[in-house]
C-alpha cells in the first residue's frame, strides 16, 4: 500500500505545489491588506468605505483559502484521467493488489489533502482574526466547515464517476448541472418570496428577505454540524464502495 | 508452490462482442517454456491475453495459471507473474527511481538491486522522466520492471512491436536469459512471427476469434511445407491435404501440413521448408474462404 501512496503522493507533487505557494501569495497580500487598514493608505478611507473593505476582504481572505479544499478533487479527477490514458488503470488489474486497496489508497490520499487544507485554513482564519482583532466565533467555524464538507462530498463522489465515465468533460458537466439546479432553484425560491411581498416598496422588501433568511438560518443553524458530518460520511462510504465496485468489474 | 507442469492451462475460452466471438480456445503454456503466441491484428490475442490477466471476463471457459484459478485465486496468481504491454503503463513525470520505490510495496518479492542492475545494463537514466525516454528505453524499462520481483510467469501482448531491430534483439536475448531459470515461462502475443521463430517453443496461431494451431514450433515447422508446382499439378493433390493454395499466373504454391504423409503419396513434388509467417498467411487464406475454397491469389 506503501508504494501506491508514494505513487498519488508522486503525481501529485507538482499540482499541490503550485497550490502551496499560490495560497502563500494569498497569505502573504492579506498580511499587508490588512497591515495597510490598520496602519497604511487604506486606514485612511471614509469609516464607511473603510468598513466595507475591512468586511470584504476579511471574508475573502478566509474563505478564499478555506475554498483551496475544492482543488482536491481536481487533482484527483487528472490523476484518474491520466491513469487511464497512460494504461496504470488496465495494468493495475496485473498487480497483486486488491481493487479495495487500490480505492482505499485513493480515499486515504484525499482524505489526507483535505483535512490538510482545512487545519491550514482554520489557522489562516485564526490569524486574519488576530490580525483584525474579531472573534473567531461559532458561526465562523460552522461556515468553514461547511465548505470543508462540501468540498470532501465532491471528492469522494469524484471518483466514481471518473471511473464511471472515463472522461472529466462529463463529470464537471454533471456538477455544473447539479450546481446550477441549486442556484436557479433558489434564486427562483427567492424570486418568488420578492414577489410575494410586492416590489413597490424595495426597502421592507429586501427587510422581509433579510429577515425570511436569517429565519432559514436559524432553523438550519443547529443541524449544519451533524448535517456536514453525516454528508462527509455518507459520499465516503458511498464513493468509495462505489468505486470498488466499478474496478471490480470487468470489461464486458 | 505446486509442481504444476504448465504455467498456464486455457479451457475452452469463448468471448462474445458485438461483431466478434471468440471461441473455445484452449491451450497451455508448459513450465520453463516460451509459447509464441500468433495472429493478425484483431484475431483475439489480446482479448485472450486480457482473460488470463483477468482484465476482461470471458464469458465461457477456465484459466488456470500455476494451477491457480484466474479468478478466485487471482492475488495469489498475480504474484507469481509479470504483464508486459506494448506501452509503459507509468506516468510520464516518473522515473526510474520512483518506479523502483512504488514497486517495491507493491510485490513482495521486488529486487531493486536486480531492476538498478537491469537499467544499468540498458543504460537507462535513472533519474530522467519517463515522458522524455524514447518507445526502445520505455520498453526496456517496463521488461526492467517485469524481471525484478522473481516473477515465474511473464504475459506479454505485443511488447516487441514497434521497437527497431537492435533493440528488438537486445530484449529477445534478455528473454532467452531469463528462461535459463526452468521455471520460468513466458507467453508472447505478436504478430512479428520472426521473433517468435527464433525464440519460441512452441506456437499458437489463432485467427478471427479461432485457435487454428497450437503446437512446438519445431513440429510445426517440421510438418509444414510448401509444394511449388504447376497448376495441372496442383489438381492432382488431394483437397483434405492442403492447407490453402496460392494461385499465380506461373503456377500454385500450396501448404500441406503434414509431410510425412505428403511425401509418400506425392513423392515427385518438391516440397519446401517454409516459416511461421508462410503458415500464418497460408491458414488465414483458408480460414477466411469460409471452407468453401482453399484457392487464393
Amino acid at each position: 500500500m506503501k508504494g501506491l501512496i508514494f505513487r498519488e503522493m508522486y503525481l501529485a507533487k507538482k499540482n499541490y505545489i503550485i497550490c502551496a505557494f499560490s495560497l502563500l501569495l494569498v497569505v502573504i497580500l492579506e498580511v499587508m491588506v490588512r497591515l495597510s487598514i490598520n496602519f497604511g493608505n487604506l486606514s485612511k478611507l471614509e469609516p464607511g468605505s473603510l468598513n466595507d473593505t475591512d468586511n470584504i476582504t476579511f471574508y475573502l481572505f478566509i474563505f478564499g483559502i478555506a475554498a483551496a479544499s475544492y482543488a482536491v478533487f481536481l487533482n484527483d479527477g487528472a490523476i484518474v484521467m491520466s491513469d487511464i490514458k497512460c494504461g496504470w488503470q488496465t495494468f493495475s488489474f496485473t498487480i497483486p493488489v486488491s481493487e479495495t486497496r487500490l480505492v482505499l489508497v485513493k480515499y486515504v490520499i484525499k482524505l489526507f489533502w483535505l483535512v490538510l487544507i482545512f487545519v491550514f485554513s482554520v489557522l489562516n482564519a485564526l490569524m486574519v482574526c488576530g490580525i483584525s482583532g474579531r472573534p473567531f466565533d461559532d458561526l465562523l467555524v460552522k461556515v468553514l466547515l461547511g465548505i470543508f464538507a462540501l468540498a470532501s462530498a465532491i471528492t469522494f463522489v469524484y471518483t466514481p464517476l471518473m471511473l464511471k465515465f472515463r472522461s472529466s468533460g462529463v463529470v464537471s458537466g454533471i456538477f455544473m448541472a447539479l450546481f446550477a439546479l441549486v442556484y436557479f432553484g433558489l434564486m427562483s425560491r427567492v424570486m418568488a418570496f420578492l414577489e410575494e411581498h410586492g416590489s413597490e416598496d424595495e426597502d421592507a422588501a429586501a427587510e422581509a428577505l433579510t429577515a425570511w433568511l436569517k429565519d432559514i438560518a436559524n432553523t438550519v443553524k443547529p443541524y449544519v454540524v451533524p448535517a456536514g458530518i453525516l454528508l462527509v460520511i455518507c459520499t465516503f462510504a458511498a464513493g468509495f464502495f462505489a468505486s470498488v465496485r466499478l474496478l471490480k468489474r470487468r470489461e464486458k | 508452490m505446486s509442481d504444476y507442469e504448465n504455467a498456464i492451462e486455457i479451457k475452452e475460452l469463448t468471448k462474445r462482442y458485438d461483431g466478434f466471438t471468440m471461441e473455445n480456445i484452449s491451450f497451455n503454456v508448459r513450465k520453463g517454456s516460451i509459447m509464441g503466441f500468433i495472429g493478425q491484428n484483431g484475431a483475439g490475442k489480446t482479448t485472450t491475453i486480457k482473460s488470463i490477466l483477468n482484465i476482461i471476463s470471458p464469458d465461457e471457459g477456465s484459466i488456470k495459471i500455476f494451477g491457480l484459478d484466474s479468478v478466485k485465486d487471482e492475488l495469489a496468481a498475480k504474484q507469481r507473474l509479470s504483464a508486459v504491454f506494448d506501452e509503459l503503463p507509468v506516468h510520464d513525470m516518473l522515473n526510474a527511481r520512483h518506479i523502483d520505490r512504488i514497486f517495491r510495496d507493491i510485490y513482495p518479492q521486488w529486487d531493486s538491486q536486480t531492476f538498478f542492475n537491469y537499467t544499468d545494463r540498458f543504460s537507462l537514466p535513472q533519474k530522467k522522466k519517463v515522458g522524455e525516454f524514447s518507445k526502445g528505453m520505455k520498453m526496456k524499462l517496463q521488461i526492467a520492471a517485469a524481471l525484478s520481483h522473481n516473477a515465474e510467469l511473464l504475459v506479454m501482448d505485443e511488447a516487441t512491436t514497434g521497437l527497431d531491430p537492435v533493440v528488438r534483439n537486445e530484449v529477445l536475448d534478455i528473454f532467452l536469459e531469463y528462461l535459463q531459470d526452468e521455471n520460468h515461462s513466458i507467453l508472447m502475443s505478436s504478430h512479428i512471427t520472426t521473433d517468435l521463430e527464433k525464440i519460441a517453443d512452441s506456437v499458437s496461431f489463432i485467427d478471427r476469434g479461432r485457435l487454428l494451431l497450437t503446437g512446438f514450433k519445431d513440429d510445426i515447422l517440421d510438418s509444414h511445407r510448401v509444394i511449388k508446382c504447376s497448376k495441372s499439378d496442383y489438381k492432382d493433390i488431394d483437397s483434405e491435404d492442403i492447407v490453402s493454395a496460392r494461385l499465380t499466373d506461373f503456377g500454385a504454391e500450396v501448404m500441406i501440413s503434414d509431410r510425412k504423409k505428403c511425401e509418400k503419396k506425392y513423392s515427385g513434388a518438391v516440397m519446401d521448408h517454409t516459416t511461421l509467417e508462410e503458415i500464418m498467411m497460408f491458414y488465414v487464406r483458408q480460414n477466411s474462404s469460409n471452407g468453401k475454397t482453399k484457392e487464393w491469389s
